[in-house]
């Protein structure tokens, strides 16, 4: 085969329109599972606090006859806080560019807001799946999920709990123990733990690699057998996941967190989640800073948010920490 | 020198003090000994859940352990 002589071929042309698609693929994942499962406060200032209370231990009550009244101290509710976190994301784009035909228009102000607006979401679950002390102060932190939760917990060798210290007004970072495998066992005594607590955990959240060791708990001697009925001639499905976990001691939902499985810090954690115990609060919700001062021939944007964790009460809270999260031994 | 011989010895010297807690503090003292500590924060110094070590809890550490304790804030010092 030969091209005759002469023939005009495309890559000879100059006037060619590109083909530039203006479709643009983002598939990056934009869900916070725990940020969208957990109720929303507003808070009036940085440092909001917020008071815990508990019944005593119960106790052998039998009094005598005729017997004069004692009356027993009273306990004060435990008083605990958090701080707020201010949390940005900006962006300066050219006038040229914002008035340039873009494909798909990405590299436009409207566009990157957006964005950037879901970016922030994540960055507020990352605030919560995160081991960090609350900080006070200018640069504030909210304290993160693990450095509250003391009760409910499964660590590894050599680790600790962090907790709320009332003497600083702080929460203290837990620290990491040796990892382990994400056992069935190790998610019983987190839930067996919780139920003594009084806790009514309805949610479980962890990285997908814990998602999918979970999936391998149908697969334990105490765990009822799937069966499901295999149509003759149809299309017969192979099922390999499950979603619900109806243990000894509660019924709770599985999800996998992709901000989690984003690093080995975040997803060697698995949180146990009673949603009414847990809120994020809002002192400043999320918005765009309309009085950014222009200059130049350039238009910028900020978007703003603070806002800071509230437990309610870290007892109806678990998790089972230094877990294996990414693979089966990171 | 055991604890008895020191609280013996407090008793000659008419020192009054809770007889446990002074010999339990002298005895700590003593090189081979460990010393008393409160635990801070629940620990885990296993990965048997049952070795969970609770907040509130006197335990007897070794010296090094009590100073590695102190580092990440899980011990404190009885005082």
């Amino acid at each position: 085969m030969a091209v005759i002589a002469n023939t005009f071929v495309s890559t000879s042309a100059k006037g060619n329109r590109e083909q530039l698609s203006d479709v643009v693929s983002r598939i990056d994942p934009e869900e916070t599972p725990i940020y969208s499962l957990i109720g929303k406060t507003t808070f009036s200032g940085t440092h909001p606090e917020w008071e815990t209370d508990s019944l005593s231990a119960p106790a052998d009550n039998v009094q005598a006859e005729g017997d004069d009244y004692s009356f027993g101290a009273t306990t004060p509710a435990v008083r605990v806080g958090n701080y707020t976190q201010i949390m940005r994301k900006e962006g300066i784009i050219s006038g040229t560019q914002d008035a340039t035909d873009n494909a798909g228009s990405v590299e436009q102000v409207k566009y990157q807001k957006l964005k950037k607006g879901v970016e922030l979401r994540r960055d507020v679950e990352y605030s919560i799946v995160a081991a960090n002390a609350s900080v006070a102060g200018a640069t504030r932190k909210s304290g993160s999920l693990s450095s509250w939760i003391t009760t409910n917990v499964s660590r590894g060798a050599t680790g600790a709990n962090g907790g709320y210290n009332s003497g600083t007004g702080l929460t203290v970072a837990p620290t990491n123990g040796t990892q382990r495998a994400f056992t069935k066992t190790i998610m019983d005594t987190v839930m067996q733990q919780a139920a003594v607590s009084g806790a009514k955990l309805k949610h479980v959240v962890g990285s997908h690699y814990i998602k999918s060791v979970f999936v391998t708990f149908m697969s334990d001697a105490n765990v009822a057998s799937f069966r499901y009925a295999a149509a003759a001639g149809g299309k017969n499905e192979i099922i390999a996941t499950a979603d619900v976990y109806a243990g000894p001691f509660g019924r709770v939902f599985v999800h996998e967190n992709y901000v989690q499985s984003s690093a080995a810090a975040l997803a060697r954690n698995v949180f146990f989640i009673d949603p009414d115990m847990i809120e994020w609060g809002w002192f400043r919700k999320i918005k765009e800073d309309k009085d950014v001062a222009k200059t130049g021939d350039a238009q910028k944007f900020v978007l703003l948010g603070e806002g800071a964790l509230k437990v309610n009460s870290e007892k109806g809270l678990g998790v089972a920490a230094d877990v294996y999260g990414l693979t089966s031994s990171t | 020198m055991e604890k008895t011989e020191i609280i013996a010895a407090l008793e000659a010297a008419g020192i009054e003090h809770d007889k446990r807690q002074a010999a339990e503090k002298l005895a700590a003292l003593l090189p081979g000994n460990g010393v008393q500590a409160v635990v801070v924060r629940d620990f885990w110094p296993t990965d048997d859940e049952e070795d969970r070590v609770c907040a509130g809890q006197v335990i007897t550490v070794s010296k090094d352990d009590l100073i590695s304790g102190l580092e990440k804030g899980t011990l404190a010092r009885v005082k």
